[in-house]
Formats: C-alpha cells, sequence, structure tokens
C-alpha cells in the first residue's frame, strides 16, 4: 500500500533538520500555478510580488511559475508580456534587466481548459517535465486568480483528478471573496474540504500582510503598556475607517454584484475588528491566533430585522470632485445600472459581547469617492473620571486616542493631555507620533509578497480559516437580509469627494460620538 | 560633517554636532530625525582602518538599524596623534527619498595598552538603556583580555568562526560563551553562512520518504577549503547534523572521526578542496542504499543531488544567501542566534570534535 507525501510525513513525524529553519524565510523549492495566469491579478499584483522578492534574494532558486489560461500564447509571449506589467505595476519600478532575464526562466505559460479532465491532465504531464527541470521538490501551490465563479469546478477536478496530492507539499490559495453570502462561502468551504486538508487552504485576504495590519499584533502583544486598558473600563468606543477616493476603476459589473459591505466590509474591515478585539493568543501559532479571531467574530452582536435601520447606514455616491477633477455618479458608472441600490458607503455600529468589550461600541465605515484614501483604526479613551482642571479648561478636556494609520502614512499616533505654557492651568491635546517611513529606512514590501512567501514557507497565520470566513458572514447577513427585503428605489447619495452621507453621522451623535476626521 | 577630539571629550563634542545639525536641518527647512537610537554597537578593529572605510562599512547598519557606532581601532600611529577621535553623524535616505540622521560614529585610535582596555572607553561611550552589541571583527575568538571585557559590556557578541586559527582553543571558548556562561548572547557570521547548507539538506529530507535514510547514515563526505576557515565550517555543519540526529564523538580517525548513533557507526571524513568561492565544496551523506550529495553549482545556489529508492525528489536546490560581509545587516545578525539551543548544540559539538 501505498502512502501520499502528507501521510508519511505525520507518520513519521517532523523533519529533525527542519527545526529553526524555517524563520530564516528561506522557502524551499516550488512550483506555483495560477489559474487565471494571463490575468489582471497575476500582471498587477502576483508576478511583481513574485519578481520582488527574487530582487531580495528571498525565493527559492527553484521555483518555477506556471501561469494557465485560455488564451492563446507561448512561453516567450507570456513572459514579454508580464515584464511589461511588472515595468507598469511592481513597487520598484523598472525591473533590472539582468535579474528579470534571470527570473524569466522560471516562468511558463500553459494553455488550457479549466473545466475539463483533459487540461489537468495535460497540465499533470507540463508539471512533471518542469518540475524535473527546476528541481523544485515537487512541492505545488495552486493560486486561483480566475472569476470566483470558477473556484468550486476547479477545485473539484484538481481533486478528480488527483492534483491535490502531489509528490511533495500542495497547497491551494483561494482569493476572496469566499462567496457572496454564508450559503455560498459554507458550499465553497464544503467544496474545498473535500478535496483538501484545512492544512493546505490558503484563503487570502491581502489586506492582512500589509505591515501595519499585522504591527496591530506586535502593538497589543509586544508592549505591555496597552494590555492592561484595552478593555470597556477604558476603552469608550472604537472607530475602523478604510475609505477609498477611487471610484470602480472599471469593476462596475463585479460591484453591482458585490456592493462595500461584500467587497471591504465582510473580509477587511472584520478581520480588522477581529485583530484588535481579540484576546491574547497562547503563541504565535496560525491556529492559536485564528482560534482568537473566531471567538470575536462569534461574540459579535447579530443585529435583528428592526435593528438593522438605527444601526446601519448605506448611500451611493452621486457626482462630485475627487482630486479636482469631476467625477461621474456611482448609477452613471460604466457596467452599473441606472436603478442600481448597490451601496458604495457603509456605516455601522457593532457591539461584541464578551468581558472584555460588553458595551463599547465599534463604528465602522468604508466607502468609494470619498475625501482621501485612509485606513486607520482609532482607539478612543474614556473621559478622566474628574476634572481638575475644569475651572481653566470649561469644556474639559478631549480623552485619549490612540491611531493605528493602516495606509498612507503608516504608523501609531497617541493623543494626549499635556499644559499649555503660560501661568494658567490650561490644558492642550498633543500628540506622539510614531510613522513608519521615519522610523525605518527600508520600504514595507508589498501585501501580496509577504503572503506569498508565507504560502512557500507554508505559514497560514495572516490566511482565513473556513470557520472566519463563516463567523465573519454570520455577523453581516442580518444586515444582507434586510436590505433585500427592503424595497428602496434609491439610496441616499453623497457627494463624490466628501466623507459620506450626513446621516452617517447620526449613528455616532446619538451615542455622544462623531467620526474622526481623516 | 565629523570632528576630531580627545577620548575625554567625546560626548561633548557629539552633543554638538547633534545640536549643530539641528540648527543646520533648521535653516533648511529640513527635518531632523529624532529617532531614538536603537542599540550601540562596538566594533573592532584589529588593524589600522580609516574612517572612510569604518564610514562605508557601518552605514548600512545603521540605515537599518539607528545606533551608535564605536569603533576601536587598533593603531600603532595613534600615540602621535594628539586627537585619536572622531566623531561624526551617519544619515541615510528615508523611503521617501528625504535624507535623515540615522546614527552616530565614534572612532578611537588606540594603541597597546589602551587597545587592550578598549571595553571601558566603550562602556563610557555607549548610550544608555539601549543594548550594546559587540562586533569582534577580525580574527576569532580568543582566550584575550579585551575578548573577556567586551563579554561583560555586550547583550550581543557578533563573531565569525571561519577566522578561527586555532580550532580547538576557540570553539572551546565560544563553547563556554555559549554555553551561557556570560550575559552575552552569540550570533556566529559562519553559522549564518551556513544556513543555505543547512537549508539544503532539510529541503533533502523534507520528503517523508528520504527522512527514513537519515536513520541509516553511515558516513559523510565534506570536501572543505584547505584552511583553518574550512575546517571551521566542517566542524559547525557536523555539529549540526550532529546534534539533530542523535549522534555522539566514538573517536578520531585518520580522515576525520567516527560517531555513532544508537551503536551504529557514523564515519565522517573531511577532504581537503581548493575550493575559492566558498569554504565548503561539497557535502555527501551516505546510508547502504542512498546517497545524498550536496554541492555549489554557482555561487549563488546549492542544490542537492538524492539517489535514494525512498526519495522520489532526485534533485533540489537552494537559494543561498549573499554572504554576511560587506552587506552586513545588523538585523540578520541580530536575529541569527535565534533558536539558539540548535547553535549551541551545534558548537558543543564542533569543540568536541576540535579538541578530540
Amino acid at each position: 500500500m501505498s502512502m501520499n507525501g502528507q501521510a508519511l510525513d505525520s507518520a513519521l513525524g517532523a523533519n529533525p533538520l527542519r527545526e529553526g529553519l524555517a524563520f530564516q524565510e528561506a522557502p524551499p523549492g516550488q512550483t506555483l500555478i495560477i489559474f487565471g495566469g494571463s490575468g489582471d491579478l497575476a500582471a498587477r499584483k502576483l508576478i511583481p510580488a513574485l519578481y520582488n522578492l527574487e530582487r531580495n534574494a528571498l525565493l527559492p532558486s527553484s521555483l518555477a511559475v506556471v501561469g494557465l489560461g485560455r488564451r492563446p500564447m507561448d512561453d516567450e509571449s507570456y513572459r514579454a508580456r508580464q515584464l511589461e506589467a511588472t515595468t507598469n505595476f511592481s513597487r520598484t519600478g523598472k525591473p533590472d534587466p539582468e535579474l528579470w532575464s534571470a527570473f524569466q526562466q522560471g516562468l511558463y505559460y500553459v494553455r488550457a481548459d479549466f473545466s475539463t479532465h483533459a487540461g489537468y491532465e495535460d497540465l499533470k504531464r507540463e508539471l512533471a517535465e518542469i518540475e524535473t527541470r527546476h528541481g523544485t521538490g515537487g512541492n505545488r501551490i495552486f493560486y486561483l486568480a480566475t472569476q470566483p465563479s470558477l473556484f468550486p469546478e476547479i477545485i473539484r477536478l484538481l481533486g478528480e483528478t488527483g492534483l491535490n496530492r502531489g509528490p511533495g507539499t500542495t497547497r491551494i490559495v483561494i482569493e476572496k471573496p469566499f462567496g457572496r453570502d454564508l450559503a455560498t462561502a459554507q458550499d465553497l468551504n464544503a467544496i474545498a474540504n473535500d478535496v483538501f486538508d484545512e492544512s493546505q487552504i490558503y484563503r487570502i485576504d491581502h489586506y492582512l500582510g500589509k505591515e501595519t495590519v499585522q504591527n496591530v499584533l506586535v502593538l497589543r502583544f509586544a508592549n505591555v503598556i496597552f494590555e492592561p486598558v484595552w478593555n470597556r473600563r477604558y476603552i469608550d468606543s472604537v472607530q475602523i475607517t478604510v475609505a477609498e477616493s477611487v471610484g470602480l476603476e472599471g469593476r462596475g459589473t463585479y460591484y453591482e454584484e458585490a456592493g462595500v459591505l461584500r467587497d471591504m466590509v465582510q473580509n477587511h474591515i472584520m478581520q480588522l475588528l477581529a485583530l484588535v478585539a481579540m484576546e491574547p493568543p497562547v503563541d504565535f501559532q496560525a491556529d492559536s491566533i485564528r482560534d482568537e479571531k473566531v471567538k470575536v467574530l462569534r461574540a459579535l452582536r447579530h443585529l435583528e430585522p428592526d435593528q438593522v435601520s438605527s444601526n446601519v447606514m448605506r448611500a451611493s455616491y452621486g457626482a462630485g470632485f475627487v482630486d479636482g477633477r469631476e467625477v461621474p455618479a456611482y448609477r452613471d458608472e460604466d457596467g452599473v445600472a441606472p436603478d442600481s441600490t448597490t451601496e458604495t458607503y457603509f456605516a455601522s455600529r457593532f457591539l461584541i459581547d464578551n468581558w472584555r468589550w460588553k458595551g463599547v461600541p465599534f463604528y465602522l465605515r468604508s466607502g468609494k469617492r470619498l475625501a482621501k484614501r485612509a485606513s486607520e483604526i482609532a482607539i478612543q479613551f474614556n473621559e478622566v473620571p474628574h476634572l481638575l482642571f475644569g475651572d481653566s479648561n470649561p469644556d474639559g478636556v478631549p480623552p485619549n486616542v490612540l491611531a493605528m494609520r493602516i495606509q498612507p502614512d503608516e504608523g501609531v499616533s497617541i493623543t494626549f493631555e499635556a499644559k499649555q505654557p503660560g501661568l494658567g492651568m490650561r490644558v492642550r491635546p498633543v500628540r506622539m507620533d510614531f510613522g513608519y517611513g521615519q522610523s525605518f529606512a527600508e520600504e514595507s514590501p508589498d501585501a501580496y509578497e509577504r503572503l506569498l512567501l508565507d504560502v512557500m514557507l507554508g505559514d497560514q497565520t495572516l490566511f482565513i480559516r473556513r470557520d472566519e470566513t463563516e463567523a465573519a458572514w454570520r455577523a453581516v447577513m442580518p444586515i444582507l437580509e434586510a436590505w433585500e427585503g427592503d424595497s428602496v428605489s434609491r439610496l441616499p447619495t453623497y457627494e463624490a469627494g466628501r466623507w459620506g452621507p450626513r446621516q452617517a453621522g447620526d449613528l455616532l451623535r446619538a451615542d455622544g460620538f462623531r467620526w474622526r476626521r481623516l | 560633517m565629523n570632528l576630531t577630539t580627545t577620548l575625554t571629550d567625546t560626548l561633548p563634542t557629539l552633543a554638538r554636532l547633534r545640536e549643530q545639525a539641528a540648527r543646520q536641518a533648521a535653516d533648511e527647512g529640513a527635518e531632523l530625525n529624532a529617532q531614538m537610537l536603537l542599540a550601540t554597537i562596538v566594533a573592532r578593529y584589529p588593524d589600522p582602518t580609516d574612517w572612510a572605510e569604518i564610514k562605508a562599512e557601518t552605514q548600512p547598519v545603521v540605515a537599518a538599524y539607528p545606533s551608535r557606532v564605536i569603533a576601536l581601532v587598533n593603531d600603532s600611529a595613534a600615540a602621535q596623534s594628539p586627537d585619536p577621535v572622531r566623531v561624526g553623524l551617519l544619515s541615510a535616505q528615508r523611503s521617501d527619498g528625504a535624507s535623515a540622521i540615522r546614527g552616530e560614529l565614534l572612532t578611537a585610535a588606540l594603541q597597546g595598552r589602551a587597545f587592550e582596555e578598549g571595553a571601558a572607553i566603550a562602556a563610557s561611550w555607549s548610550a544608555s538603556g539601549i543594548p550594546t552589541v559587540v562586533w569582534w571583527n577580525g580574527p576569532a575568538v580568543t582566550d584575550d583580555h579585551l575578548f573577556e571585557d567586551m563579554l561583560d559590556i555586550a547583550d550581543r557578541i557578533l563573531v565569525d568562526s571561519s577566522a578561527m586559527t586555532d580550532l580547538a582553543a576557540e570553539f572551546t571558548v565560544l563553547g563556554d560563551v555559549v554555553a551561557g556562561s556570560h550575559h552575552a548572547r552569540v550570533t556566529d557570521a559562519l553559522w549564518l553562512r551556513l544556513l543555505a547548507w543547512r537549508q539544503a539538506f532539510a529541503q533533502a529530507f523534507d520528503q517523508p520518504a528520504a527522512r527514513l535514510d537519515l536513520e541509516h547514515v553511515t558516513s559523510v563526505e565534506l570536501a572543505v577549503q584547505q584552511s583553518p576557515g574550512g575546517q571551521a565550517a566542517a566542524l559547525l555543519l557536523v555539529g549540526w547534523m550532529a546534534s539533530r540526529l542523535g549522534w555522539r564523538l566514538d573517536r578520531r580517525t585518520t580522515q576525520g572521526w567516527r560517531l555513532k548513533s544508537d551503536g551504529q557507526a557514523v564515519d565522517v571524513i573531511c577532504d581537503p578542496s581548493s575550493i575559492t568561492n566558498g569554504l565548503i565544496e561539497m557535502v555527501r551523506l551516505s546510508a547502504p542504499t542512498s546517497r545524498y550529495l550536496a554541492y555549489m553549482p554557482s555561487p549563488e545556489d546549492i542544490v542537492v543531488d538524492c539517489q535514494s529508492d525512498l526519495a522520489p525528489i532526485t534533485h533540489v536546490a537552494v537559494r543561498r544567501p549573499p554572504p554576511t560581509r560587506p552587506r552586513l545587516r545588523l538585523d540578520d545578525l541580530l536575529t541569527g542566534g535565534a533558536h539558539h539551543h540548535i547553535f549551541r548544540q551545534s558548537v558543543a559539538i564542533a569543540r568536541t570534535l576540535a579538541t578530540a
């Protein structure tokens, strides 16, 4: 009876020579197979990220990349196309000719039909040849960068043709969105888990690859001064903002189906919320962290249908000016229905029912065509219980705020009170600021660089587990269901280039807060 | 910007230099990076080395890791200089393109006894409240006075075992230090250079089936540069394998050593090689029905050819990281001591082999 690699691996125990080496960021040989290899994601993100990893000598020399697509193309055309894309989209600009020349030798293009067994049998043959040529050790990563609707069929056929169990390690990367609601997410997870073990599945949300998002964990758990006050006794409210100034960027058809709730809130913002609100994990192992994130997501209070309108605000942008340029209303964008009711702005109040956060409102907002691109997590602390300096400060003093800037101008600032110079006792807020750009001379890697390297190293910490994505969907389902039952013919609008609809402020005003000015 | 000064006036001179830089930045409307220093780096230069060379070597380190660098230079001409100390500020380009001050460089040209007592100077110039990293530059660990003193002031000491000249004596000293007889932790540049070899073998045995071969290894053959550095590399690599696989020294042999694992002999054979672009040319692990040959087809790569009935993969390749020097990166060196117990065990076995 033959045992496959994974079964034998667990029977024999860990490789004694491997201990201590996983942390050296030197992944073993790999073949990365990109479904949708001729598409936008590969060109804009994946290949430039791989090139930059190569530039930093972080890739194994035995790396092969196989782009799979339906368009007819040979290897040379594919390489030329990816060179052009990397020149346009890489954070480091035009590739070094010598380095690119070496890198591109590992790039291949295979024209294949993803929907037939024959296509996968062809792929198998190609892989055997490429793996021998490059000495990849038989380790394979399948990256699903196609339309999400194709994911289930690709996964099923990978299983039916035995490609889910290769000679080395086999992993699969699934891009968001993970379904368009809880039921479809569960269906996708069921298929994926039927064919692959959860340890082989990497659900990617590129937001988690951002340096500043990972810094949330470091700030909380590598410092002793924050955690003791990180709870309902000292924190008044939390605001999480992911604002974009861009519009649809040619993705009108997709966005019409998604809206900001599915596109940003269910994934990016819920992940940020989980990182801010989770309990300390017992260690930095992937499952320890994901266990704690799931607990928080499960503790999110689900809104009753009649609570949705008072806790959630949605809107779509009207015409306006962004960066001095006139932009059309959402309904006038290409690919958008003239009578669309898809939301481009979302604001809500969430509560977390656990000991740490009971009663602390989490205000979430995200939108397109807002005043500027800015993502931030702001922790607002309680006011001092008794103001000693009331005579000189009749309006009171503003509370302390810890703001973690995700992008741009990445960093952390703390606002606190200081005595204003002079003879009186006037108090004024001042800011202590840490900026990534100032403190570290090195440029941060792109999120995809970090995440691709983690997949190669087999580190699932920054990837989303099955129960996490389902818990996040459960939290937003009451909102989606309420909207579906709602017969509005037109959403409130906000002028493009502003901070969203005025009514969004009402959500906070009722609790005595206001949105932070970013 | 740098100034010469005397040993006693060094820190006031440095303060003046900082004020001057702040004023200049203000005049130019530029921003003086007020970033706190993260470490004091004490670098030992056993031979005369000029300011420009030290600056060129330390600037990339400071760019990544804002530090105060104290360079102690052994210079027999130092006595003739009334101002043996030079202080300056080191700047680097930030990711936004602006130039910012990232650190301070203090060099002291010392001779004879003054150089031997250099740790006292380093201690008085170290910035308070941050770790002190000693870069033991040049010939490797010896039982010398300055090394002992440096261990007392260092939180971490960076050494390079490939510069050893007396393997038995120096692995003994290194073994004592890493065993924890001092507060200082050790990072060995040679250990970091061996990373790709360790990675290559680990990758070959990531194949579960091949792992069965590890239990039946009968010999390890190495071809290494005919120098103490090559020998040190061989000892450390064999030390690593032995520590991971539970091999213990049985006896010295004419060609190397015999180790034992559960009663089974593993012969370690060291052959001289004429390799010039590295210390190790090849390593071959043999078992009764298999052979794993690791070698460098190019300066950038190490590959392992696996000939085994058990291993389905016959060829694995690993990227060799760039040499630690001159592209020294302090963060690599600082984190290179991670998994300290593996390094400690490897050094302990290397020491046993060297002194057998």
